[in-house]
C-alpha cells in the first residue's frame, strides 16, 4: 500500500496541475473581460487609414460610439470601406463563462510581447463561429483577435494600447482584409490607357484598414439616438 | 491709265491653261463686256481679279495698284458676285444685306438696306428667308449687296443667268443706271453676245484663254462689214458668178450648199442685184456684222481665228 | 477694316442662326436627363449590383449615388458623343460654305483668308466651348440638384478610386478645361479637313471615323498599337480622367495637355496654309 503512496501522489498533483491548466484560458478571458467591463460607454475621435491595393482611398476622420454591450457606431462623411465586425463585440460574449468553452494554444509573440493563445468556442448557436484571441498577461488586453462569423466571415485585427491601456481601449486598430475574396466589379466605362500596376500591388493578397483612436469620453455618457440616426 | 488693266494674264490647272495671256483694258465709268463661250476663261479672268484664284503669272491692277500688293483696299472698292449671287439660305434678306455690308467695314442703317432692297426691286422681302426666293430674287439681293458699300468697280459674272426676260430688262437697266446716275465702272460677262451689244461700252472676246478682239462695241460690232450667207444648189458656180461681176464682193467660203461672202454694208444692194440676175437658185440670203459671224463661228470651229484690234 | 473681334461675332451670328448647331446641345440634353432619369429611379440597384462582392468583404459606407458620381458617369459620354457634335459643326465650316458659294462671297471681301479663316476657327470653339459648358451645367450642377454632394467613386479596370466631395470640385473644372483642349483638338481636326473638303458630309464622316479607329486602337493591348499609341491624340483626348485618380499623374496631364496644344496648332496652320494657297473655282 504504501509503496503506491507515490503514484497515487503523483496521480493527486496530475490532475490538480491539469485541472489549474484547463482553468487558465477561462481566467485569462475572465481578466481581459473585467478590464474592459469597466467601460459602460465611450466616445472618442477616429481617423481611418486604408491600405488596399485595389482600392485607392484618403484617410478619413469620423466619430466612434460605443454602448455596452454591443453597441458600436462609426460616424464618417463620405465612401468609406471598413471591417464588417465591431471589434468590441467579443467582450459581451466573455462576460458569461458558460456561454463559452475556452482553449489554449500556447504562446506566440506579436512585437515585444509573449502573448497567450486562447481559442473560444460558443457554447450556444450564434453568429459568432470561433473567435482565437492573443492575449497580454501582463495588461491583459487583447493584442490580436481572429475572430469567425457566419455573417462576416473572419476577421483579423491587431490591436495596440497606449493612454487608454487601464480601460482597455486601443489608441490604433489594423484590421486586415483578405483581398482573394473579392474582385472589382466590371467597369462602368471602356477604362484607357491604364498604367500599369506596380509590382508588389500586384503581388498582395491583403490590404489593411487602421482605426486610430483619440480623445476617448469613457463613462461620459451620449443620446441613444446616435446609433440609429442617418449619416 | 485704265482703271483696270490685265497683262499677260496665265492661269494654269496642270497642263490646262484656262487663261493664256489675256490683256484687258477697263476705262473708268464704262460698261465693259466680256464676251465668250463657256468655259472660255471669262469667269477664271474674273476669279483672278478678285483674288478667289491665284494667277500663274501675269498682273492685275487697279488705278495702277497691283490687286497683289494692295488686295484689301481694292477690293474695299469692288462690288461683284461670280457666277451666281451667294446668299446665306437660312438668313433673311436684311440679314444677308447686314452681313455683307458689314465685311466691307459698313455699318448701313436699317433705313439705308431697305431702299437698296426697294432699288433692286425686293421691297416688302427684307424679312424673307432667302431660301424661298426665286432665282431672280436672288439676284436682285446679289444685286444689292455688291451695291451696300457703294463700291466704284461693279463686277458681275454672267448675270442674267436664270432670270426670265422681265428680269433679264429689269437687270439691263440697273446697271445702265448704275453707270449713267450713279457713275460706277461695271464689268460683266457674258456667253451672249446680244446682251453685251445692249448695254455695254466696251468689250473683249475671249475665247481658249485669249482675247481676240477688244475695243468699243460700236467698232466691233459696226455694220461696215457684212458677212452675207446664200445658201444655194451650186455654191461653186454662184462664187464664180459673183467674182465675175467684178464688184469686188469678196468670197469667204465655198461650202457644199453654202456661199459665204464678205462686202461692205453700202455695197450689199448691188451684190443682192447680182445675185438675183444669175441663174442659179437661191433659198436664203443671210446677213451678219463681221464681229457676230466671228462669234458665231467660234461654236462651230476648233480653230482659233485671229483678229486685229 | 473690320476687326477679328467683329468677324467672329458674324461668324458665331451665322452658326446660331442654323438649326444644325442646335442638335449637339439638344443631343446632350436628351443623354444626361435620361441618364440623370434612370439613375434617379434605377441607381442605388445598378450600383449595389456593381458593388457586391465588395460588401461580401466590408462594411461599405457612403457608396449611394451622389451628384459628383452622376456627373463623373455622365462625362463618359465625352469619349464618343461630345467628338461627333463637335465635328457636326466644325466639318461644316468652310466647306459648307464652299458646297452653297458662299465662301465666293467671303473671299471677294477686303479681309485676309487668314483671317476669315481664323474668326471661323474661334467662333467653332466659342461652341465647343458653349458645349462644355452645357455639359457641365446639365451634369454637374443639375446632379448635384437631384442627387445632392457625395464622393465620387471611380470604377477602374483595376482599381476602385474614391475622390472626396471636398476635393472633387477642383478635379471636376480641371476636368471640364482639359476636356474642352481635348474637344478644340477634334475642333481643330475636322476643321481642318473642312478646308480640304467640297462638301459637308466627308469632313464629318472622315473626322469621327478617325476618333473612332484611334480609340479602337488605343483599347488593344497589341505590341504594335502600344508603339504608335502616344502619336495618337485620341491617347491624350481623355487625358481629362487622370483628375480623377489618386495621386494625380501630373507629368502625364502636362504631357498630355502640351500634346494637345500642339496638334491645335498643327491642324490650325494646315488649315490656314491651305485655304490661303487654295484656288477657289466652285
Amino acid at each position: 500500500m504504501i509503496r503506491k503512496l507515490p503514484l497515487f501522489f503523483s496521480f493527486i498533483l496530475l490532475f490538480a496541475m491539469h485541472n489549474a491548466t484547463a482553468q487558465l484560458p477561462g481566467a485569462m478571458l475572465k481578466a481581459a473581460y473585467n478590464k474592459f467591463a469597466t467601460v459602460k460607454n465611450f466616445k472618442g475621435h477616429l481617423n481611418v487609414d486604408f491600405d488596399i491595393p485595389t482600392i485607392s482611398i484618403e484617410k478619413m476622420s469620423g466619430t466612434v460610439y460605443y454602448k455596452w454591450p454591443d453597441k458600436f457606431r462609426v460616424k464618417l462623411t463620405g465612401v468609406a470601406f471598413l471591417p464588417r465586425q465591431n471589434p468590441f463585440f467579443l467582450f459581451n460574449l466573455l462576460k458569461d463563462s458558460t456561454a463559452y468553452v475556452a482553449v489554449t494554444n500556447g504562446k506566440e509573440t506579436i512585437g515585444n510581447i509573449n502573448c497567450n493563445v486562447v481559442t473560444v468556442l460558443p457554447q450556444q448557436d450564434q453568429d459568432l463561429v470561433v473567435a482565437k484571441l492573443w492575449l497580454d498577461p501582463g495588461s491583459n488586453c487583447v493584442i490580436r483577435s481572429q475572430t469567425t462569423t457566419k455573417s462576416s466571415g473572419t476577421a483579423l485585427a491587431d490591436y495596440t494600447y497606449a493612454a487608454y491601456q487601464r480601460y482597455a481601449l486601443p489608441d490604433k486598430i489594423v484590421f486586415t482584409v483578405d483581398l482573394n475574396k473579392f474582385k472589382l466589379p466590371k467597369m462602368v466605362s471602356a477604362d484607357l490607357n491604364t498604367k500599369k500596376k506596380a509590382s508588389s500591388d500586384i503581388k498582395r493578397t491583403t490590404g489593411t484598414i487602421t482605426f486610430l483612436f483619440s480623445n476617448y469620453e469613457v463613462n461620459k455618457g451620449f443620446p441613444e439616438s446616435v446609433f440609429t440616426e442617418k449619416e | 491709265m485704265a482703271f483696270v488693266e490685265i497683262r499677260n494674264l496665265v492661269k494654269q490647272f496642270g497642263e490646262f491653261k484656262a487663261v493664256n495671256g489675256l490683256d484687258m483694258d477697263v476705262n473708268k465709268g464704262e460698261i465693259f463686256g466680256l464676251l465668250g463661250l463657256n468655259g472660255a476663261g471669262k469667269s477664271t479672268t474674273m476669279r483672278c481679279m478678285l483674288t478667289l484664284i491665284k494667277p500663274t503669272s501675269g498682273t492685275i491692277t487697279y488705278s495702277g495698284q497691283s490687286i497683289d500688293e494692295h488686295r484689301a483696299a481694292i477690293l474695299r472698292n469692288i462690288g461683284c458676285f461670280v457666277d451666281r449671287p451667294d446668299h446665306y439660305n437660312y438668313l433673311s434678306a436684311i440679314a444677308n444685306l447686314n452681313l455683307s455690308a458689314r465685311l466691307y467695314g459698313c455699318y448701313p442703317q436699317k433705313k439705308e438696306m431697305l431702299e437698296m432692297l426697294e432699288l433692286v426691286g425686293l421691297k416688302g422681302k427684307e424679312n424673307q428667308k432667302v431660301k424661298s426666293f426665286s432665282q431672280g430674287m436672288k439676284q436682285r439681293l446679289g444685286i444689292a449687296a455688291t451695291l451696300m458699300h457703294n463700291p466704284e468697280l461693279v463686277i458681275l459674272d454672267e448675270p442674267t443667268n436664270g432670270l426670265d426676260p422681265q428680269g433679264i430688262i429689269d437687270l439691263r437697266n440697273l446697271v445702265l443706271k448704275l453707270k449713267e446716275e450713279m457713275g460706277k465702272t461695271v464689268i460683266l460677262s457674258s456667253h451672249i453676245l446680244s446682251e453685251i451689244e445692249m448695254i455695254a461700252d466696251s468689250m473683249v472676246i475671249v475665247h481658249r484663254g485669249k482675247n481676240i478682239a477688244q475695243g468699243k462695241v460700236s467698232e466691233l460690232l459696226s455694220d461696215k462689214e457684212i458677212v452675207m450667207t446664200v445658201e444655194t444648189d451650186n455654191a461653186e458656180a454662184l462664187a464664180a458668178w459673183v467674182t465675175s461681176a467684178g464688184m469686188g464682193f469678196a468670197v469667204a467660203a465655198t461650202l457644199p450648199g453654202q456661199l459665204t461672202l464678205k462686202a461692205a454694208r453700202a455695197q450689199l444692194p448691188e451684190l443682192h442685184r447680182v445675185l438675183s440676175a444669175s441663174d442659179i437658185r437661191i433659198y436664203n440670203i443671210n446677213t451678219r456684222r463681221k464681229l457676230e459671224d466671228l462669234f458665231l463661228t467660234l461654236t462651230h470651229s476648233d480653230d482659233q481665228p485671229v483678229l486685229a484690234r | 477694316m473690320i476687326s477679328l473681334f467683329s468677324l467672329v461675332k458674324l461668324e458665331s451670328y451665322k452658326y446660331w442662326s442654323k438649326p444644325r448647331t442646335y442638335i449637339g446641345f439638344i443631343a446632350i440634353t436628351v443623354i444626361v436627363v435620361l441618364i440623370q432619369i434612370a439613375l434617379y429611379a434605377d441607381g442605388k440597384a445598378y450600383w449595389d449590383f456593381l458593388t457586391q462582392s465588395l460588401s461580401q468583404s466590408f462594411e461599405i459606407r457612403g457608396l449611394d449615388f451622389n451628384g459628383n458620381m452622376v456627373c463623373f458617369i455622365l462625362l463618359q459620354t465625352l469619349i464618343v458623343q461630345m467628338p461627333l457634335m463637335v465635328a457636326l459643326v466644325s466639318g461644316d465650316v468652310v466647306s459648307g460654305e464652299v458646297q452653297t458659294g458662299t465662301i465666293r462671297s467671303l473671299l471677294t471681301k477686303p479681309v485676309s483668308r487668314t483671317k476669315i479663316l481664323l474668326s471661323k476657327l474661334i467662333a467653332t470653339e466659342i461652341y465647343t466651348l458653349l458645349l462644355i459648358v452645357w455639359l457641365g451645367i446639365l451634369a454637374w450642377f443639375v446632379s448635384l440638384m437631384l442627387f445632392g454632394r457625395g464622393d465620387v467613386v471611380v470604377l477602374k479596370s483595376d482599381q476602385l478610386v474614391v475622390i472626396r466631395s471636398a476635393d472633387s470640385a477642383w478635379r471636376f473644372l480641371s476636368a471640364f478645361f482639359v476636356a474642352f483642349l481635348s474637344l478644340s483638338v477634334i475642333n481643330c481636326f475636322a476643321f481642318m479637313l473642312s478646308c480640304f473638303a467640297e462638301n459637308s458630309v466627308t469632313p464629318i464622316v472622315v473626322s469621327m471615323s478617325v476618333v473612332i479607329l484611334f480609340t479602337i486602337i488605343g483599347t488593344f493591348d497589341i505590341p504594335l498599337f502600344d508603339a504608335i499609341k502616344p502619336f495618337l491624340f485620341t491617347t491624350h483626348t481623355i487625358v481629362w480622367r487622370n483628375f480623377f485618380d489618386n495621386p494625380i499623374d501630373k507629368h502625364l496631364i502636362w504631357t498630355s495637355s502640351v500634346f494637345l496644344l500642339a496638334h491645335i496648332i498643327l491642324f490650325s496652320g494646315v488649315s490656314i496654309y491651305h485655304f490661303n494657297r487654295k484656288d477657289f473655282l466652285q
